[in-house]
């Protein structure tokens, strides 16, 4: 298997980890590698799997449901945990909560509650008094930019035993750039202060296709510009 | 002022040898000697400014950073086929050449103006290693041209034989690049070594160490020098850009004439010295792993002691002598045999018995005999087959490959029993490193190491058995070199190993 066919260690380690059987778990590191990408979508997500992104000013209507105004009614909506939760019926889902370290403080407590042990974990509706508990195969994935796991809440650290950190992008994610920038992306997404997300690539694969490439590295990298494409030039010495 | 900056950006490299991670970048002057790259610490210091020349010198730092070998380099200065100097120089050849083929003008940016001083100083101090070091390091960048101005300043023949030593190791290089894995940072199957592009750099350097050795003519001191006061100036760039055809006599140079047939001499001679054609794979040595075999076989005699008549002692033993000897030796001393090493190539294409080995014990007492051949695995290599008057009782199985020819010389190098004793390598020169095919440069490696440590090299055992026997008689040993290492100095050299080291 060529070098860039194959799968990085990272992306190997959650593979793994889904694959037998551990439901929870976190992935961490720089932004723009595809964690939440591959959290909604890689392993047994046949149940379905519903994001929830955590800021200061959410509320539990994100997590459990609330009450909304519908045709003069008031009606309940379940909120991504319970759905996940209850996935089609049979199979419980997948909850993939962003950046957990941004909840409030009640969202914070609510989430703990939902992301229990299945043994522990259960909740009740207000309006119909039905106890939920999640169902068989439900699976949380929580992604971070934190890079310190000492960081997080002992309690929520204590339900995600499991956490990798990802410094690539996913394999798959990369075919969608151009050959001669894949390596280089993967390179720089983990490069610190100088790093350079996937998405920037992205962009700057698609404007190079309808302009120079000199001009396109200005609009996108902007000061930089001119020490990327050198870099790239150098880089691509091997190739030459 | 808010003037524009341009940090490089190494994190974009990408390497097969070399885990990739974050690192430190610094600016610096555009000065020769200031931009370096540390790449075992992952530290850059470079240029940041806008200018072309700064560029350059960025570009050239980069290069380092994804070509050059980093915590591997001392394990290339290691394996001695050419030195650390050398090796640098033709890096910098490397490295510049592969900007050139990316994009980056080095042919007209690269240079801080400080060559020509360079130049003159490299020929006033009559430095010809560092002058033809100085030469390829910055063949191919605008540097090249001001270096080689200043030595033609002082010395227009050295002028001519730096550009045309330049000139060749670009084209050595050109061709390497064109072959492909000159920029290669994979790893080589058979010696581990990484990168694989470095094993062009260390082929051209060992050529490049060779040019460095030779002595150039001394000039002989111009009485009168022909002084040009007026078209000095206009004259200077066009000398400068010459070959140093049509011989001018500078007012300012210090140093006379060499005749024109010393010259073409040395000229040719520098012509005749060509690297190791072997372009693919890095050619090595194996690990000498020793077995010391029970010696159990006395050969009498051969302990290396004996007494001789000697005219002062305790014991009169030889009383007789005092009316028969002149000088009236009636006592004993004891002398130890000059002992020495036997290096024996045990590989398929030499054949040796044991009774030539108990031969050879017999004419060299307390003669150490090693014989190594590579069987193609991890196990041992070499053998100890005689030692201190005692030799094996049943020969291992030889014959198999070489593998380990210069690991087994060192060694005996190592075990002489004393400063004076002789090493004797006896090889028909076929050497290689395990699981390899002949290779020219392991071959010099032996050629140049047994020059050095004044080993005798001979290409049978009788041969070794003659030599002892003269040695005895107290005749030197002389080195009668196997036609293959005799046919690889001539194609290095363009010269006869024995013409060139006729007292060896």
């Amino acid at each position: 298997m060529s070098e860039e066919q194959s799968l990085p260690d990272c992306w190997t380690k959650f593979q793994q980890v889904l694959d037998n059987g551990i439901d929870r778990i976190i992935l961490y590191g720089p932004p723009g590698t595809g964690k939440t990408y591959c959290g909604l979508t890689h392993g047994s997500v046949e149940a379905g799997s519903f994001r929830l992104v955590c800021t200061e000013d959410m509320t539990n209507a994100d997590v459990t449901g609330s009450f909304m105004l519908e045709k003069g009614d008031f009606r309940w909506l379940s909120g991504a945990a319970l759905k996940a939760w209850d996935g089609d019926g049979v199979q419980g889902g997948r909850l993939v909560v962003d950046e957990i370290d941004k909840a409030g403080g009640d969202v914070f407590a609510t989430l703990l509650a939902m992301l229990d042990t299945p043994d522990s974990a259960s909740w009740e509706n207000p309006q119909s008094g039905k106890v939920h508990r999640p169902k068989p195969g439900f699976t949380a994935v929580m992604t971070t930019n934190i890079e310190e796991m000492r960081e997080l809440p002992p309690a929520l650290a204590d339900r995600f035993p499991v956490r990798i950190r990802i410094d690539q992008p996913h394999p798959d994610a990369l075919k969608l750039l151009s050959r001669d920038l894949r390596r280089v992306c993967t390179q720089m997404a983990d490069a610190g202060e100088r790093r350079i997300s996937l998405r920037q690539w992205m962009s700057f694969d698609s404007l190079r296709k309808g302009l120079e490439q000199a001009r396109a590295a200005e609009i996108v990298f902007g000061d930089r510009a001119e020490s990327i494409l050198d870099a790239i030039a150098v880089n691509g010495v091997t190739r030459s | 002022m808010n003037e524009t900056t341009h940090f490089p950006e190494p994190e974009i490299l990408t390497r097969r040898d070399v885990e990739a991670g974050r690192w430190t970048v610094e600016g610096c002057a555009p000065k020769r000697g200031l931009p370096h790259v540390i790449l075992t610490e992952r530290i850059m210091k470079v240029p940041v400014d806008t200018t072309e020349m700064s560029r350059c010198i960025r570009a050239h730092e980069m290069m380092h950073a994804k070509v050059s070998p980093g915590a591997e380099y001392p394990a290339w200065i290691k394996r001695d086929l050419a030195s650390k100097e050398a090796l640098a120089a033709v890096e910098e050849l490397r490295v510049n050449l592969l900007c050139q083929k990316v994009g980056f003008d080095m042919k007209k940016h690269l240079s801080d103006d400080g060559e020509t001083a360079d130049g003159e100083r490299a020929v006033a101090t009559r430095d010809w290693r560092g002058a033809v070091f100085m030469a390829i390091a910055c063949a191919g960048t605008a540097s090249h041209k001001k270096f080689l101005t200043g030595v033609r300043r002082h010395d227009r023949f050295w002028g001519k034989c730096l550009k045309d030593i330049s000139g060749r190791g670009l084209r050595f290089m050109e061709k390497a690049y064109r072959e492909g894995n000159l920029a290669s940072t994979g790893i080589d199957n058979t010696s581990g070594m990484a990168p694989l592009g470095f094993a062009t750099t260390e082929r051209i350097a060992e050529w490049l160490d060779r040019i460095a050795a030779q002595e150039p003519p001394e000039p002989e001191p111009e009485p009168e020098p022909v002084t040009v006061p007026d078209e000095d100036k206009a004259d200077e760039t066009e000398a400068d850009e010459g070959d140093g055809e049509g011989e001018r006599h500078r007012a300012h140079s210090n140093i006379g004439i060499t005749p024109d047939s010393i010259k073409e001499g040395f000229g040719e001679r520098l012509k005749g010295i060509t690297p190791d054609r072997n372009q693919y794979g890095v050619p090595c040595w194996g690990e000498l792993r020793i077995e010391k075999l029970p010696l159990t076989t006395l050969v009498p005699g051969t302990i290396g002691k004996k007494r001789i008549p000697s005219n002062m002692g305790r014991s009169p033993r030889r009383l007789h002598r005092y009316l028969t000897d002149p000088e009236m030796r009636i006592f004993d001393r004891t002398i130890k045999g000059k002992g020495g090493v036997i290096v024996l190539d045990a590989s398929g294409s030499m054949d040796f018995t044991k009774k030539e080995i108990r031969t050879i014990l017999e004419a060299a007492p307390g003669v150490t005999v090693l014989a190594y051949t590579d069987r193609g695995d991890n196990g041992t290599n070499a053998w100890v087959l005689a030692n201190k008057g005692r030799m094996v009782d049943e020969l291992p199985d030889l014959c198999h490959g070489n593998g380990v020819d210069l690991p087994a010389i060192e060694w005996g190098v190592a075990h002489k029993q004393r400063p004076n004793s002789p090493v004797i390598w006896v090889s028909d020169g076929g050497v290689c490193g395990p699981s390899q095919g002949f290779s020219n440069a392991l071959a010099m490696q032996c050629i140049k190491y047994c020059i050095k440590n004044r080993v005798l090299v001979v290409p049978h055992l009788e041969d070794a058995l003659t030599q002892l026997q003269n040695m005895k008689r107290g005749q030197k040993g002389k080195t009668i070199w196997p036609r293959q290492l005799r046919t690889v100095y001539r194609q290095a050299n363009g010269s006869s190993l024995t013409t060139d080291h006729p007292s060896y």
